[in-house]
């Protein structure tokens, strides 16, 4: 671990952070919460799943993010004939002095930042080569394991609007991402703004702030933020209710199919210290948990075919739930 | 930041929050306190409750003190009032997480408690426990304790059965203290003869006075009185009042007899004691009387004798004595005259006897009167209570003394009632209730009218009264032997109405009456047929 790691301070959090935000904000227009909840995911050592239409700036927020911490870069273009092995590298046979020997070429999977473009095109063969990538930070071809460079962050994206001839990415898969994120079309002010940044001479650069090892520091960081048993148990609580045999609500007695998994519960509060220590605080509070929520348990909130003939959207029913439990009973 | 500096920015929230706690304990007591007030009330316009006020006062009272005690003991720990001021106040669980991070556990730790207390301090502890938050529970004191006020200040159509159950208790309190005091006048005449008698005597009277006790009606203590008087009639030796003529009678006789001047006047008085001493003496005079005077004294203990036929022990003793002194043998006459002596000594025994217990029957007598007015009044409110259809028998009557049962009487009016005494009354309705008619008479024993049959003294048509007790200080005539499966003596009717009228006048002529009674009562008994 470096100097830079361990004497990373909860202030320099926030100012590198707010750095970033700002490097951020140079090239997007708009998209705050996906500016903020990418941060969270980025700092909180988890990857996000973004779900948008093209042309939203994914590509371009995920390159202006690795050229402002110094990050390495990739992408990869998911298309039904990508193999495995164009993700995790493969061995390939090199002529030598000493003859023709296996030697390993890594795939683009070895770099700080991935960005999985339209991730539910690939098979799902392909598509689970990136679980022990997103999961375990390393990956295995053939009988060799080899890690991943820290920070490691997957943003994968896929189109809610062109499903045929995609592959629905399998739960497993779903519950790897820390985040799912939603991207809305921008707005007719955002549009003019985009416009007059993009179609001119100049072009808006952003300025590194910082290295891996920053980033790695502040992951470590998020993760010493302490949190309340009574913090604790409201994330409990708010998970277990999107389990249908539990019915916090009536929606999700009525709506869902299966509820959030533990690493539902994880992502919340990873993230939620996150969110703490960006806003300059120390503990995790309530309305931290309740932020992320819907970005941290969406994906994990299965719904039944009577929720999409009804028009119930997972945000629906994690907002009942976030309505219906008290957050502090003690305090009511 | 050290444990104590986040402590001492939380203390000033946990002064607040048991000051707090204190009030919504207090306001709670009083909700509480208000509600079982509010209940009392209710019950008692339902119910007749004596002591409701204070059993109100005393409900609301423990509620208050249970609700302060409450807000007193249970005053919320330090991160419970840390939990409710992060709430209350937006500080987003700085104090709650701060509190159970414990310092260098965590590298983050002094940070956090830091801040908390920094913020903390920056912040008013009252504005996390303000007193505006109790709005409602006093609200909800102030409606109830309105309503509460409300019920105790109008009229509840309870208070007078509650005034009458109070009375009622007092009167049953007064009728056992009057037994137990006639127990206690009883006992402390320990010169009662015979023994056995006064065994009874007392034992009557403790158990009458454990009934009376017991007895949760006036009617019931009246029921026990009766049950006494009854007891205490059967304890009279029926042959007394022959004995008492017998000895006046032969007191009469001796009157001429030489030296029994003190002996006569004694047994014409009454004093038997005095008799015996009398006759002892006389007995031990004998051998000092000259022939004329032993032969003046056989005639007069010879007429003595016959006069005393009412006691055949006096009786059988004098008639010796006579007979022993004129045949001469004057140790005989002697022996006899000491066996005449020990019959008054025995008649001085049972007129003691007779004494207390009258004194028992005086002293519970005016027990009955109280009892039997008091279940009167229940009866009458009671049958007020029932509403139409249920009216009152009044009457007014003269009667004399009291009994139980249907008494006789004159008057006119329908109802059907179970009454005491005599009595004229005027009346309609039909009712149950005692009472028709407890007369304000002269006073000697009523009869207890339980009109059974008998074939006991009367003509064949005559009617049979059966004789009550006896009043104050008044004799009653001898009561008959009891029927068949009858418990008190019976009388002829004409036998007791002629005691009535007898003992009437004696009182009227003793002006122990006002002339407007005095008048009522002539006018009533001149009113009854005689018989014929």
């Amino acid at each position: 671990m470096s100097a830079a790691r361990e004497e990373l301070s909860p202030e320099a959090f926030g100012e590198m952070a707010g750095r970033l935000q700002a490097e951020l904000r140079k090239v997007m227009v708009g998209q705050d919460a996906l500016l903020r909840d990418t941060m969270l995911a980025l700092f909180a050592g988890g990857h996000v799943l973004i779900e948008g239409v093209p042309g939203l700036g994914k590509t371009v927020l995920v390159r202006t993010i690795a050229a402002s911490l110094s990050l390495d870069f990739a992408r990869i273009q998911f298309t039904p004939d990508l193999m495995p092995a164009d993700i995790v590298g493969t061995n390939i046979i090199q002529e030598g002095e000493q003859g023709r020997r296996p030697v390993y070429q890594p795939g683009p999977i070895f770099a700080n930042l991935v960005l999985a473009d339209e991730v539910n095109r690939a098979t799902p063969k392909t598509q689970s080569a990136l679980l022990e990538a997103m999961q375990e930070h390393q990956v295995t071809v053939g009988t060799q394991t080899r890690p991943l460079p820290e920070p490691f962050f997957v943003l994968a994206t896929q189109n809610p609007i062109e499903l045929e001839g995609t592959y629905p990415l399998p739960e497993a898969q779903l519950d790897r991402f820390l985040f799912k994120i939603l991207v809305p079309s921008p707005s007719e002010a955002e549009l003019v703004e985009i416009a007059r940044r993009t179609t001119g001479t100049f072009e808006p650069a952003p300025t590194p702030i910082g290295g891996a090892e920053e980033v790695a520091a502040m992951i470590t960081l998020g993760r010493q933020v302490p949190i309340a048993d009574h913090v604790l148990d409201y994330a409990a609580r708010v998970v277990t209710a999107t389990h249908p045999s539990t019915g916090a609500t009536e929606r999700v007695r009525r709506y869902v199919r299966f509820g959030a998994s533990p690493r539902g519960m994880q992502s919340m509060i990873l993230a939620a210290k996150v969110r703490a220590l960006m806003d300059g605080r120390y503990n995790v509070a309530f309305d931290d948990l309740q932020a992320v929520a819907r970005p941290a348990l969406r994906h994990r909130v299965l719904l039944n075919y009577e929720a999409e003939a009804a028009g119930v959207d997972a945000d629906t029913v994690i907002g009942d739930i976030l309505e219906a439990l008290v957050a502090d009973p003690a305090a009511a | 930041m050290t444990i104590d500096s986040l402590s001492a920015a939380i203390a000033p929230y946990r002064r607040v929050a048991a000051r707090d706690r204190a009030v919504r304990g207090l306001l709670f007591g009083l909700v509480a306190a208000a509600v079982a007030a509010l209940a009392v009330q209710l019950a008692a316009r339902a119910w007749p409750l004596e002591r409701a006020q204070t059993a109100a006062l005393a409900a609301a009272g423990i509620c208050v003190l249970a609700g302060i005690t409450w807000g007193v003991v249970r005053r919320p720990s330090e991160l419970t009032v840390a939990r409710i001021a992060d709430a209350r106040l937006g500080l987003r669980e700085r104090l709650a997480s701060a509190l159970v991070t414990a310092p260098g556990a965590q590298p983050m730790a002094g940070l956090l408690r830091a801040d908390a207390a920094r913020v903390a301090q920056g912040r008013r502890a009252a504005d996390a426990f303000p007193l505006v938050r109790h709005r409602a529970p006093a609200a909800v004191v102030a409606g109830l304790a309105l309503v509460v006020g409300a019920l105790a200040i109008l009229p509840n159509s309870r208070d007078a059965e509650v005034a009458r159950l109070k009375a009622d208790r007092a009167t049953i309190k007064a009728v056992a203290a009057a037994v137990a005091k006639a127990q206690a006048t009883a006992a402390a005449d320990k010169a009662q003869e015979p023994a056995d008698k006064a065994a009874q005597l007392d034992q009557a009277l403790a158990d009458a006075q454990k009934k009376v006790a017991a007895a949760t009606t006036p009617l019931q203590a009246l029921q026990e009185l009766s049950n006494l008087q009854d007891k205490l009639a059967q304890l009279r030796d029926p042959a007394n009042p022959g004995r008492e003529q017998a000895a006046a009678a032969a007191g009469a006789a001796l009157s001429a007899a030489p030296g029994t001047a003190q002996l006569s006047q004694a047994l014409q008085s009454g004093n038997h004691a005095a008799a015996a001493a009398g006759l002892r003496s006389l007995g031990a005079s004998l051998p000092t009387l000259t022939p004329d005077q032993k032969k003046q004294l056989a005639d007069a203990l010879n007429k003595a004798a016959a006069g005393a036929a009412g006691d055949p022990k006096l009786e059988k003793a004098l008639d010796k004595a006579s007979s022993s002194l004129a045949a001469g043998d004057t140790a005989a006459a002697q022996a006899a005259l000491d066996a005449a002596a020990q019959a008054s000594s025995d008649q001085a025994a049972q007129q003691s006897f007779e004494s207390a217990l009258a004194q028992a029957q005086a002293s519970t007598e005016g027990a009955k009167q109280q009892a039997a007015a008091q279940a009167n009044a229940d009866a009458q409110a009671q049958a007020q209570g029932q509403g139409q259809g249920q009216g009152q028998g009044q009457g007014q009557g003269q009667g004399q003394g009291q009994g139980q049962g249907q008494g006789q009487g004159q008057g006119q009016g329908q109802g059907q009632g179970q009454g005491q005494g005599q009595g004229q009354g005027q009346g309609q309705g039909q009712g149950q209730g005692t009472g028709t008619g407890t007369g304000t008479g002269s006073g000697t024993g009523t009869g207890t009218g339980a009109g059974g049959t008998s074939t006991q003294p009367g003509a064949a048509d005559e009617p049979i009264y059966v004789a009550g007790q006896p009043g104050t200080g008044l004799n009653q005539p001898d009561p008959g032997p009891l029927g068949d499966g009858q418990t008190v003596p019976q009388s002829g009717y004409r036998e007791v109405f002629s005691a009535y009228l007898r003992d009437t006048t004696d009182a009227l002529d003793r002006s122990a009456y006002d002339a407007g009674s005095s008048d009522l009562i002539r006018q009533y008994f001149s009113s009854l047929d005689r018989p014929k």
